[in-house]
């Protein structure tokens, strides 16, 4: 991991405006800073309907954000800063995505669902290829699959098969390798094992660890699952209701969670292990995750929070660094 | 009432087969699982998509569907052989005695009926001569038992309007309606999140302790199955690899196939980055199984008779059984030398 940062992304927001409703509609994404490094991981979790995946996708502009930027590598691809009022500025300055598209790719969650189902594996990884024209001559580009298909621990023989004849984890290496087939330095893995079985997810983040190492790939990496998130990542954000609460180097945070609702989120983690659990006491949470169309005023973990006071209400906490890389938003740390 | 029964058989189920005819040919979802049940007790199945962990529920509920079928073993229930019900014995039997719920809420409740309706529907099914008044009072007991608030305004709420986790507290407020001594929960959390999974972990086991209920656990996820079960079954490829309590399987894993599924895991509460060991290979493709013992092909310390013959469940400690043909060769080891002494 070098210290140039790679991907930068100041007040992103994605609203969803909905048919017919006045208002600003879903807010799925509220204003999320951070910056990711090159060679860096940075794990996302947060319960369903959170807004990471939506995040993720709006990092490489499959939804057009709705305000902040987008900086990767020193460019902005987007850009419509918010004003003092809390509204982005004005008409917003986008690029050309597809340059961009080589080098930011995404890797599914559902292999079955991401992978054309009347096209081989060959065809799969091959249109990315032609796309972006990397390949000099028909030669070049069947060896370019196979090396792919190779890379991913597939056989080269698997070129000529169709999606459906492959299990669950090997639909996923495809999937890895049609990502990796326009040589991209970052890779937006939107919860990429959780429709796996247990016995096989840890090959495919094994295999996402040797690849990084080997290519210098730098991850986004979103899951709902706190360990495997802890196991893969340099640094985890924590987001719920579409804001960042939390963000801290992992295992820094897996120890010393400052924010209240990571604390209930680690707490809530089943540990394979029956003497601490029984042991173990646990922070349960009253109620469900509000509607993100109609977001509580203030913090948006307040009607959920133990802790809560009056002012969490009222006024929206400020994401600051408490401790050295550790930053957070939340009333209770400022006292 | 269950509390003299503790420690005596609820359900005995012995050699189960259960296969599915499909045009491919003949699956064998199930080839041959035998265990025993207590009143109160919480037992875990664990096992990948498609170990047969659902198969084996299904059919002790009688809900198996064509083409699949019990082709032979036992199952009985307080002395009672199920597999040989009438219709309208297995009608009595499901939802009085046995109740189950599955992974996702939202397709078993029924979209166009209200909750309490819905409630009071099935507890009248099976409890004819109870008034309509009577049914609602206690479908609104059961909603609080269950943890949902306003229980008079959410009886007229339709599924839609509940979230989540919320439906599945309706579920198992249905599933609890008669009493049953038998809870079959089928990935009753795997579709929910984190906190609202602790949620509903919390629910049962404060239920099992009141009602001394006996619950079959049908997870993936070892952790759930560190927190709620007293003993373990482990299932690959429709064999029951491993069963005994739950320390056992976490501490003492006799199969392989254990021992990698713990070793493959990142937790939560691990100090320092370690690589994960993964356990190689792919699941069985149960349409053309491998001979002998399933998991042999991804085994790493398999012998040349793991490829040829299954082995037998053998005792590796108190309750704790396991089919291992290294554990069978470790036994006889160990006679051999106490023979030789």
């Amino acid at each position: 991991m070098s210290d140039k940062i790679l991907l930068e992304i100041k007040d992103l927001r994605k609203y969803f405006p909905i048919k017919g409703v006045k208002g600003p509609g879903v807010q799925a994404v509220q204003d999320v800073s951070f910056a990711i490094k090159k060679g860096e991981t940075l794990g996302l979790v947060g319960e369903s309907g959170c807004g990471k995946t939506t995040l993720g996708r709006t990092i490489l502009r499959l939804y057009e954000p709705t305000g902040g930027s987008i900086i990767y590598d020193g460019t902005p691809i987007y850009e419509n800063p918010l004003g003092p009022d809390g509204k982005p500025l004005g008409k917003a300055k986008a690029v050309n995505m597809l340059p961009y598209r080589r080098k930011m790719q995404i890797i599914f969650q559902d292999p079955s669902a991401s992978l054309d189902p009347r096209m081989t594996v060959g065809e799969i990884i091959g249109e990315a290829i032609d796309i972006h024209k990397l390949a000099s001559s028909k030669k070049d580009r069947a060896d370019m699959i196979k090396e792919l298909l190779r890379k991913v621990g597939l056989n080269t023989e698997h070129a000529n098969r169709y999606p459906h004849e492959f299990s669950g984890g090997q639909q996923q290496r495809v999937g890895i390798a049609r990502a990796l087939a326009v040589k991209p330095e970052f890779i937006v893995c939107d919860e990429p094992i959780s429709a796996l079985d247990v016995s096989i997810q840890s090959q495919v983040v094994n295999m996402l660890e040797d690849m990084q190492q080997e290519l210098g790939l730098t991850y986004l990496f979103i899951a709902h699952d706190l360990s495997v998130v802890r196991h893969i990542s340099n640094r985890i954000g924590v987001m719920y209701l579409g804001s960042l609460v939390e963000l801290g180097e992992s295992y820094e945070l897996n120890r010393h969670p400052i924010h209240p609702y990571t604390k209930t989120l680690l707490s809530a983690v089943p540990i394979p292990d029956p003497e601490i659990s029984r042991k173990r006491s646990r922070i349960v949470l009253e109620g469900d995750i509000p509607s993100p169309m109609n977001p509580p005023s203030g913090c948006r973990f307040h009607t959920r929070c133990p802790y809560a006071t009056e002012k969490c209400s009222q006024e929206a906490p400020v994401f600051k660094e408490h401790e050295p890389g550790h930053w957070a938003a939340c009333h209770l740390l400022d006292q | 009432m269950a509390e003299n029964k503790e420690n005596q058989k609820l359900l005995e189920v012995r050699d189960l087969h259960v296969s599915f005819f499909t045009p491919a040919g003949e699956v064998k979802a199930v080839g041959g699982i035998s265990y025993d049940l207590n009143y109160g007790e919480v037992m875990g199945v664990v096992g990948e998509s498609g170990s047969g962990k659902s198969v084996e529920a299904y059919s002790i509920i009688g809900l198996l569907q064509s083409p699949g079928k019990v082709i032979g073993g036992s199952i009985t229930f307080e002395g009672e052989d199920v597999l040989n019900f009438t219709k309208e014995q297995m009608t009595a039997f499901r939802g009085n005695r046995v109740a189950m719920i599955f992974q996702n809420p939202m397709t078993c409740l029924n979209p166009v009926f209200t909750i309490g309706n819905q409630l009071v529907e099935a507890l009248r099914a099976h409890d004819k001569s109870i008034s309509k008044r009577d049914a609602e009072k206690r479908a609104m007991e059961m909603m609080e038992l269950v943890g949902i608030n306003n229980v008079e305004k959410r009886m007229k709420q339709y599924p839609h309007e509940f979230s989540g986790g919320m439906r599945q507290r309706v579920m198992i407020a249905m599933g609890l309606i008669c009493h049953p001594q038998l809870l079959i929960a089928d990935e009753p959390t795997t579709a929910l999140d984190v906190t609202i999974q602790a949620q509903i972990l919390e629910l049962m086991k404060d239920i099992q302790k009141k009602t001394k209920m006996g619950i079959i656990f049908i997870t993936h996820n070892l952790g759930v199955v560190a927190d709620i079960c007293d003993k373990v079954s482990v299932m690959y490829a429709g064999k029951m690899v491993e069963q005994g309590p739950v320390d056992d399987i976490f501490y003492r894993p006799a199969h392989p196939y254990t021992k990698g599924l713990l070793r493959s895991m990142p937790r939560v509460d691990a100090e320092s980055y370690e690589r994960l060991i993964p356990i190689e290979g792919t699941p069985v493709d149960m349409l053309n199984p491998p001979e002998g013992c399933p998991f042999a092909p991804r085994c790493e310390h398999c012998m040349k008779i793991c490829l040829k013959k299954m082995p037998p469940y053998i005792e590796v400690g108190t309750n704790h059984r396991s089919a291992c043909w290294l554990r069978v060769q470790e036994q006889l080891e160990h006679k051999e030398e106490k023979a030789d002494e």
